[in-house]
């Protein structure tokens, strides 16, 4: 079947505007949010509703042709980068919020729903989608599902896997399945467990059944000053053993502090080698009580200021530096790229001094914005990408912070997922008695691998292209 | 005593040594069946070998930890060994900085958590007799209490596990990272599998910190209906730490329908929690007398009790939260008043029976109905003869299990001979 009829054939099932086969219309889709690996699909199908994602699945299985799920396209992992995928399937019109059980607290939505809508859906009945990764206004439940995302109050609320209890699954045979559902205890394995953070190697996630938990009466936000990193470190680790679980425990170091007091002027201090911004919340009782904790504990860390948000709006204000840190370094470089690892909390001081280390070495600008409380790092590597060289280093750098994560007991990724960044460092992981094991998982749900093909397990051609970096990237 | 078996047992003798290889009697039956040997085994390495010469030689698999739920699940077709995971009790590693503990499954909850006190953290899983469970049990039978509603059950807790295969093989999955998405999510495949897909031999859990102070109400009420209403209620004027819902005749209120609700935390909050339930009940029909119980912790353990224990067998249906009035309703209806009821507020309820004919009879009737609004209804545990007459007609498990042709394939792919506990899970042979 040729290219130009199987855009017919999909055209019939999803309309015309549902394919897109040109190439400045498929530009758009030729990498997520990383960007240091760029390629195209033959073409993007946009289904209306699941019941024709699910059509389009069966007309690929009918014909073995591979795809590639795509969400909103902010996952930082390249998961959706088209690897002998011809068809990348778009989710970003199933939109819809089926069903809301206040009582219940319960959401059914379609997988392209945004993850902010449904927390705004239920904002007056007091209750809110927990997990709030940065890029909450844009990115997908379909694509959270996909990556089992986190965000910055995972620390008390834990990541997406603890608040989905059933998905819709297209199998890439063209079989709908629905596992778990709203009803909690089903019987039988935990394969929903399984298919959050399957990378969309398990089939096309359509719909899924989520928890919703009672928005917080009260909030405490403190801004912690530190002249070092490691006095900062120390103060994460003295409140963690103070018993207390603040909903967040966020650092950021002094390039971040740069960027985002240029992007939103919220009176950071700039001479600051690194800020806590920590945020108790609860009941109102018992509040200001741990928060004056809080205080103490950071003021014996050496902090030399601590402030606290006066207001919802300064408290909005320092959320709103800490979730855009991200574009807000756009400020001070051409392109950047982030890196995910984890390390056991008690290791902080050292993965950042390693970090120093390695930019150092590599003459590189690395800079931190990261889950402290989790032990989950964002080190933001500055680049241009016109730089060949430079690129080159960034690279070798990004692979030296992971395996360092790896040495000292940690992960290489706590919330972005594998894709095809980081599948080469997957053996530094994992030995090949696991790997077999998650193989033949993913050989449950898809057997000939025609879902989101060569992601997460190394195979010979994932590993030989991603050894070889930026083989189509834009240089 | 045929070749094979005598093969069977120099290579068993030869892998774990003779002190630890016995053969089975009274003490090791499961669901009526005896075993022909009971191996021990000291390490992970020694468990992958004598579970790979159990598949190897065709064998049926049995592994048990404490041994206080193996009468969970169908009953398995055949059990030539049980490989009883005692030995391996040690607390591998427990950083409270990190506030993760990694221990082996033979270890006891009681024994962790007298580890984990010094330091103030627990492993918030609160499950009926929790302190003589093994962690191998509490993983295999995905055992939770009361404090599930807040904390969290197993699988929201356990970060990495290590598990012996069939094949021989020690396969590692997740990590001992609180936030960890490095490939598949093994562990949480393992969660309730009641030992089917492999054999835990260590497991690592996140911690919390123990909360500085627990208080408790008991309300006593007027009927199941308005106790299940209530309930929501009193968890929509503030979040309880738990809340479950207990029939007549058992503890906290033997003389009819009460809630048992929880606060646990800062003091000045558990403070205001209670005040606040209080003032809710007094305002409220269906709210009776109210018991304050300082030590909210001791009432908890007493009430995850509550409808577990029975000479015949134990039911548990899954719903939805506001739908646990009326099944408790529907249960206590159909079984004639003959059955102990107890549910949580996160809409599972237990029926324990001393007569299995009510237990059949409640599955007849409203399995289908649970399973047609998206529910279950499983004999969670039975005697044998109880298990005799409930399987397989209606079944342990129930009809309607959504990716039931995936466990299956799950199954054959990761115990591709049969071998553990064969015919125990859903969609086994």
């Amino acid at each position: 079947m040729t290219a130009s009829n199987l855009a017919r054939a999909l055209r019939a099932i999803v309309g015309d505007d549902g394919v897109l086969d040109g190439d400045e219309a498929l530009l758009v889709y030729e990498c997520d949010g990383y960007v240091l690996e760029r390629g195209t699909p033959e073409l993007v199908v946009l289904p209306r509703t699941p019941e024709e994602a699910a059509r389009v699945v069966r007309l690929l299985a009918a014909r073995q042709i591979a795809f590639v799920p795509r969400g909103a396209g902010t996952g930082l992992s390249g998961g959706t980068l088209p690897l002998d995928a011809p068809v990348m399937i778009g989710l970003s019109r199933l939109k819809a919020i089926e069903t809301i059980d206040v009582r219940n607290r319960r959401v059914q939505v379609q997988a392209g729903v945004v993850n902010l809508n449904v927390s705004r859906a239920v904002k007056d009945d007091g209750l809110l989608y927990a997990p709030d990764p940065s890029s909450q206004a844009a990115c997908t439940i379909g694509g959270n599902i996909a990556e089992n995302s986190g965000g910055p109050h995972t620390l008390k609320y834990g990541v997406t896997v603890n608040h989905v209890l059933g998905v819709e699954i297209v199998l890439a045979s063209g079989k709908v399945v629905q596992l778990g559902g709203a009803t909690e205890d089903l019987p039988g394995y935990d394969l929903v467990g399984a298919a959050v953070g399957s990378e969309g190697t398990f089939g096309l996630i359509t719909r899924a059944t989520l928890r919703l938990v009672r928005a917080p009466q009260a909030f405490r936000t403190l801004l912690a000053v530190f002249a070092r990193v490691d006095d900062a470190s120390a103060a994460v680790s003295a409140i963690i053993a103070a018993g207390l679980v603040p909903a967040a425990l966020e650092m950021m170091d002094t390039l971040i502090l740069q960027a985002v007091e240029q992007a939103f002027g919220a009176g950071l201090p700039l001479d600051a080698g690194a800020v806590l911004l920590i945020e108790l919340d609860g009941p109102e009782a018992g509040l200001d009580d741990e928060a004056a904790l809080v205080e103490t504990l950071c003021r014996r860390c050496a902090s030399r200021e601590v402030r606290r948000a006066a207001s919802e709006a300064e408290r909005a204000l320092l959320w709103k530096c800490r979730k855009r840190a991200f574009g807000a370094v756009g400020r001070l470089a051409r392109n950047y790229c982030t890196q995910d690892g984890v390390v056991p909390r008690t290791q902080l001081p050292e993965i950042l001094r390693r970090i120093t280390r390695t930019a150092e070495r590599h003459r590189l600008r690395i800079g931190n914005v990261f889950h402290a409380g989790d032990g989950n790092i964002h080190p933001i590597i500055l680049f241009d990408e016109r730089d060949n060289d430079e690129v080159q280093r960034v690279l070798a750098a990004g692979r030296e912070i992971l395996e360092a994560c790896v040495a000292l007991g940690g992960s290489l990724s706590g919330e972005h997922g594998i894709g095809v960044e980081k599948i080469a460092q997957m053996p530094l992981l994992f030995a090949p008695d696991d790997l077999d094991a998650m193989l033949r998982l993913r050989r449950v749900f898809d057997p000939d691998q025609r879902a989101n093909p060569h992601k997460v397990l190394p195979d010979s051609k994932s590993c030989i292209e991603t050894r070889t970096p930026r083989r189509q990237a834009a240089m | 005593m045929a070749a094979v078996t005598v093969e069977v047992e120099k290579r068993l003798t030869a892998i774990v040594g003779a002190g630890y290889l016995r053969h089975g009697d009274d003490r090791d039956g499961v669901d009526g069946l005896c075993p022909a040997w009971v191996v021990s085994p000291g390490n992970a390495a020694e468990v992958a070998a004598v579970l790979a010469l159990g598949a190897d030689s065709g064998l049926a698999v049995v592994a048990r930890g404490g041994g206080a739920h193996l009468d969970r699940g169908a009953p398995p077709r055949a059990m030539d060994m049980v490989i009883d995971m005692g030995r391996l009790h040690a607390i591998v590693e427990h950083e409270p900085g990190d506030m993760r503990v990694t221990v082996e499954p033979g270890c006891t909850l009681g024994t962790l958590e007298a580890a984990l006190a010094p330091s103030g953290q627990w492993l918030p899983l609160d499950p009926a007799g929790a302190p003589d469970v093994s962690i191998g049990g509490l993983i295999a039978a995905d055992l939770c209490g009361p404090l599930r509603p807040s904390q969290g059950r197993v699988r929201d807790l356990l970060l990495g596990l290590r598990v012996a295969t069939p094949e021989g093989r020690l396969v590692s999955g997740g990590g001992k990272v609180v936030k960890n998405v490095a490939g598949y999510d093994l562990p949480k495949l393992h969660v309730g599998a009641l030992g089917t897909l492999g054999i835990v031999v260590e497991a690592s859990f996140r911690l919390r910190p123990r909360p500085r102070s627990e208080h408790a109400l008991v309300v006593h009420t007027t009927g199941a209906e308005e106790t299940g209403r209530l309930a929501l209620d009193l968890r929509d004027c503030c979040e309880p730490a738990w809340l479950e819902i207990v029939g007549p005749g058992l503890d906290p209120a033997p003389a009819g329908w009460a809630l048992a609700i929880g606060s646990a935390g800062h003091p000045a909050a558990t403070a205001a929690a209670l005040a606040a339930w209080q003032h809710r009940v007094r305002s409220d029909p269906a709210g009776g007398e109210i018991e304050l119980h300082e030590d909210g912790g001791a009432l908890r353990a007493a009430v995850a009790r509550a409808g577990t224990v029975a000479t015949a067998c134990v039911l548990r249906a899954s719903t939805l939260p506001t739908q646990i009035g009326a099944l408790l309703v529907a249960i206590d209806e159909t079984a004639n008043g003959q059955a102990r009821l107890a549910a949580s507020i996160t809409g599972n309820a237990h029926a324990a029976f001393d007569d299995v004919a009510g237990a059949l009879r409640v599955v007849r009737t409203l399995r289908p109905r649970l399973e047609g609004a998206g529910g279950a209804l499983i004999v969670e545990r039975a005697t044998a003869a109880a298990k005799h007459v409930l399987h397989p007609d209606p079944g342990i498990w129930g009809a309607s299990i959504g990716g039931l042709a995936l466990m299956q394939e799950l199954r054959r792919m990761f115990d591709p001979r049969n071998t553990l506990a064969p015919g125990r899970f859903p969609g086994d042979p």
